[in-house]
């Protein structure tokens, strides 16, 4: 997939920002499973060679980052199922440490009813209003919580590590919120301050659904798009599906930090077209050449 | 000599036998109940804390058999719907911890539509099966099934039909010509016209293949002729394999719910609405949809807890049937309730072995309704949509097949359960069947889609027959989409010189052309 959407090979860049826009008929989970395995790393059974260090994109060898998934729309037994499927265990991943899980899913919008953080009791809240954030609270309450989630999960923050946090889904928290004015301002604000863990060395790749937001409410999908250093977008065929191919996938490299850099000189291109096609091992990749 | 399906079984079992005794087993979904379960009884099976228990606590899948559950793939555990075609549809059945959203075009708030029907399947099912059950409709009342004002809503389920050779003479309904006017299937007056119409039935069943309904597709079993897989009629050789149990019952909709069926079900019907807001004016009414979500949601949370607490050492299924009637296409801040009430379902039921049916309105009322719906649609595991039929006639009229039974299309939009990696069954083609209604029961028929040709019509707006492989329906849903005939396409007009396409003309008058 890297070859075809002319990313560059190994870890993430650190401080990069990925995101992935899909829809209904194309899915992009198969490419926030690439990026969360790229993320990852090697396998610690494979790198015991050279103690967990790996080579960067631009040939320098660095420690595996600490991974951060935020499950907001899939339960971490989803991820794990999938991950597994492709070859890597997300649960081992999780008892080494590499991988901390914040479950925003089975306990949705949690920390939108922190009484220590809003002021809001929870036992006061029952039902869907226990995990939304209520229009009466200070604004950010909800982003503001979970950005400290995320924090914890991730550790102390003055470790020189790099740090990789992973939305699967921007719009899960963004529905949270009671208003789209709101949510254009939590996402945004939210993305921010997680890029500025660890010193601004956290990578952040998030995955969102670009036909399920209003059209009024598109700012915070605006805004993500241009905070990201390249955005795959995946999309549908216009004539339905076929067997060999079932939709189209393209990387803008808007900043080029993903970018693969080329060894004869020549210009990368900044936007890259491929087709997709899903197995049960994996997708089948293939770029299109105009 | 066995065959290499029976070899296969076989190491399945043996392999299926060594992970139930494994305590890391990575379903996680279908059985949390269980592993609470375990952890109540056993105590804590793993010393050492891990980080992971935090996020996924091991599990230990139930080896016992849960009466009308089957296992899938995925490490699902299914139920039936209630509709064995719309189980074919879904895969073989609703996977538990899963939410299913059925869209219909009509009034929201009608208990009369065909997802309605679909969702009485759904809960009758549940009630032949021994399931606990919760259903959420529009109206007024509430209490357990078979008591106070929940008893009419309850009673509106159909009646299971016990009687097979009875099954079997209600689905034979469909115009074949299977008994002679004597009662003689074998009758010499019509054994021409038999074997021709057994002819024309194998032609049909490859046409279903071509969908890729063949029998071990999506659309496997899908009946184009009525009834279930478990007809001995319609059995078939099918080379040694064993097939997966039938889990789903037959009902009759002619007839209503035995009372003393109800009274014992373990049926909870509760309303959606409160009485006091059916006669709200509107302003207050947009206010109440969260107040009406919120309760829901306690609702449906006590029925989980319930379920969990009473499910130590019965492994119990719970079906959850939701019918709010609320019309989110005129009301946006409604649909995004909506959203936010399947999401926090989802989380709910996520581990637990529950599944619920929800029936939202996919009435088109905007490009904010659009939204929503994608927004719904993302927010569940699978989406099916029930469509009416227009009114006058049309083209679309030329590809329902037996147009006088049908009574809408079946539309499934997303079929996305938890655990799959890779493409979902619907990635291959876009999935429209015909509605029927039988005499006593609902079917879902694959569509007579003929291959395209380009002489006519070609613009994408040309009805009867359209683009690439298939015709373009103009009721069908936002965007346009196209219904491909055979598995890829690839058969086009252009194909005019290629060998079975037969000569240039409509392919559906040539003859030649199979």
């Amino acid at each position: 997939m890297d070859e075809a959407l002319g990313m560059r090979a190994g870890p993430l860049p650190r401080g990069v920002h990925a995101l992935v826009e899909d829809e209904i008929a194309a899915g992009g989970g198969f490419v926030l499973a690439h990026l969360l395995a790229r993320a990852l790393g090697r396998r610690d059974d494979d790198d015991d060679d050279d103690g967990g260090v790996e080579e960067g994109g631009g040939g320098q060898r660095r420690a595996s980052p600490r991974v951060c998934l935020v499950c907001a729309e899939q339960d971490f037994a989803h991820h794990a199922r999938v991950m597994g499927k492709l070859g890597r265990n997300l649960r081992a991943d999780v008892s080494s440490g590499a991988l901390a899980v914040v479950d925003a899913l089975t306990t949705p919008f949690a920390w939108c009813a922190n009484p220590g953080a809003s002021g809001l009791s929870r036992g006061k809240m029952g039902g869907v209003e226990a995990h939304t954030r209520r229009a009466d609270a200070s604004g950010l309450d909800g982003a503001r919580d979970l950005f400290r989630a995320i924090a914890r999960a991730l550790g102390d923050d003055d470790d020189d590590g790099d740090a990789v946090v992973v939305f699967d889904s921007l719009n899960a928290l963004a529905d949270g919120e009671p208003t789209a004015a709101d949510a254009d301002r939590a996402v945004p604000s939210l993305l921010a301050s997680v890029s500025s863990l660890r010193r601004g060395r956290t990578a952040i790749v998030a995955l969102a659904h670009r036909d399920a937001c209003a059209w009024d409410g598109r700012g915070w999908l605006d805004a993500a798009r241009r905070r990201a250093d390249v955005v795959v977008s995946c999309r549908a065929l216009t004539t339905g599906h076929a067997a060999d191919v079932h939709g189209h996938v393209s990387a803008e490299h808007r900043t080029g930090r993903m970018i693969k850099t080329t060894t004869n000189g020549a210009a990368a291109p900044r936007r890259v077209d491929a087709r997709f096609r899903l197995t049960e091992l994996g997708p089948k990749v293939s770029r299109v050449h105009v | 000599m066995q065959s290499s399906f029976q070899r296969r079984g076989r190491r399945f079992q043996k392999k299926a036998a060594a992970d139930v005794g494994a305590p890391d087993r990575g379903a996680g979904a279908d059985a949390a109940a269980a592993a609470a379960a375990h952890a109540a009884s056993r105590g804590p099976t793993h010393p050492s804390p891990s980080p992971l228990d935090a996020v996924a606590p091991r599990v230990d899948v139930p080896a016992t058999h849960v009466a009308g559950t089957r296992p899938g793939l995925h490490g699902h555990t299914l139920v039936s719907s209630g509709l064995a075609d719309l189980d074919n549809l879904l895969g073989g059945g609703v996977p538990l911890g899963t939410v299913v959203v059925l869209g219909t075009d009509g009034d929201p708030a009608s208990a009369g539509g065909n997802a309605c029907t679909l969702l009485r399947y759904f809960v009758a099912e549940g009630c032949a099966s021994g399931h606990a059950g919760m259903w959420i409709h529009p109206g007024g009342g509430g209490a357990r099934a078979g008591s106070g004002g929940s008893r009419s809503v309850a009673r509106t389920l159909p009646r299971v039909v016990v009687d097979k050779a009875r099954a079997e003479d209600d689905d034979d309904d469909d115009g074949s010509a299977r008994r002679d006017a004597n009662g003689d299937a074998n009758g010499d007056g019509l054994r021409i016209a038999w074997q021709y119409r057994r002819y024309l039935r194998q032609g049909k069943a490859l046409d279903d293949g071509r969908v890729g309904g063949a029998r071990d597709g999506l659309g496997a079993g899908l009946s184009t002729s009525g009834g279930g897989g478990s007809s001995p009629s319609r059995r078939r050789n099918d080379g040694g394999v064993r097939r997966l149990p039938e889990i789903c019952h037959r009902f009759d909709l002619t007839r209503e719910s035995d009372p003393a069926v109800v009274d014992a079900a373990d049926l909870t019907c509760v309303a959606f609405r409160t009485l006091p807001a059916l006669g709200d004016q509107t302003l207050k009414l947009k206010a109440d949809v969260d107040g009406d979500y919120a309760r829901a949601y306690e609702r449906c949370r006590a029925f989980v807890d319930e379920l969990r607490l009473r499910d130590v050492g019965s492994n119990a299924v719970g079906r959850i049937a939701i019918h709010p009637g609320v019309n989110t296409s005129i009301d946006v801040s409604a649909a995004r309730s909506t959203v936010r009430f399947l999401r926090a379902l989802r989380g709910l039921l996520r581990g637990t072995r529950v599944c619920a049916v929800c029936v939202v309105s996919t009435k088109q009322g905007g490009p904010d309704t659009a939204v929503s719906l994608a927004a719904m649609t993302h927010v569940a595991d699978a989406r099916v949509d029930v469509e009416s039929l227009p009114g006058a006639p049309c083209a679309m009229e030329q590809t329902l097949p037996d147009p006088l039974l049908c009574v809408g299309l079946v539309r499934v939009v997303k079929i996305a359960f938890p655990g799959v990696a890779g493409a979902s069954p619907l990635t291959r083609m876009d999935r429209t069947y015909a509605l029927q209604l039988r005499r006593r029961r609902m079917a879902l028929a694959p569509l007579q889609l003929s291959p395209e040709d380009h002489r006519h019509g070609g613009g994408p707006g040309a009805s009867g027959s359209g683009g690439a492989g298939g015709v373009r329906t103009s009721n069908l849903g936002a965007g346009g989409r196209r219904i491909e005939a055979g598995s890829t396409g690839k058969k086009s007009g252009k194909s005019g010189g290629l060998c079975g396409s037969g000569p240039a003309g409509d392919p559906r008058n040539d003859p030649l052309d199979f």
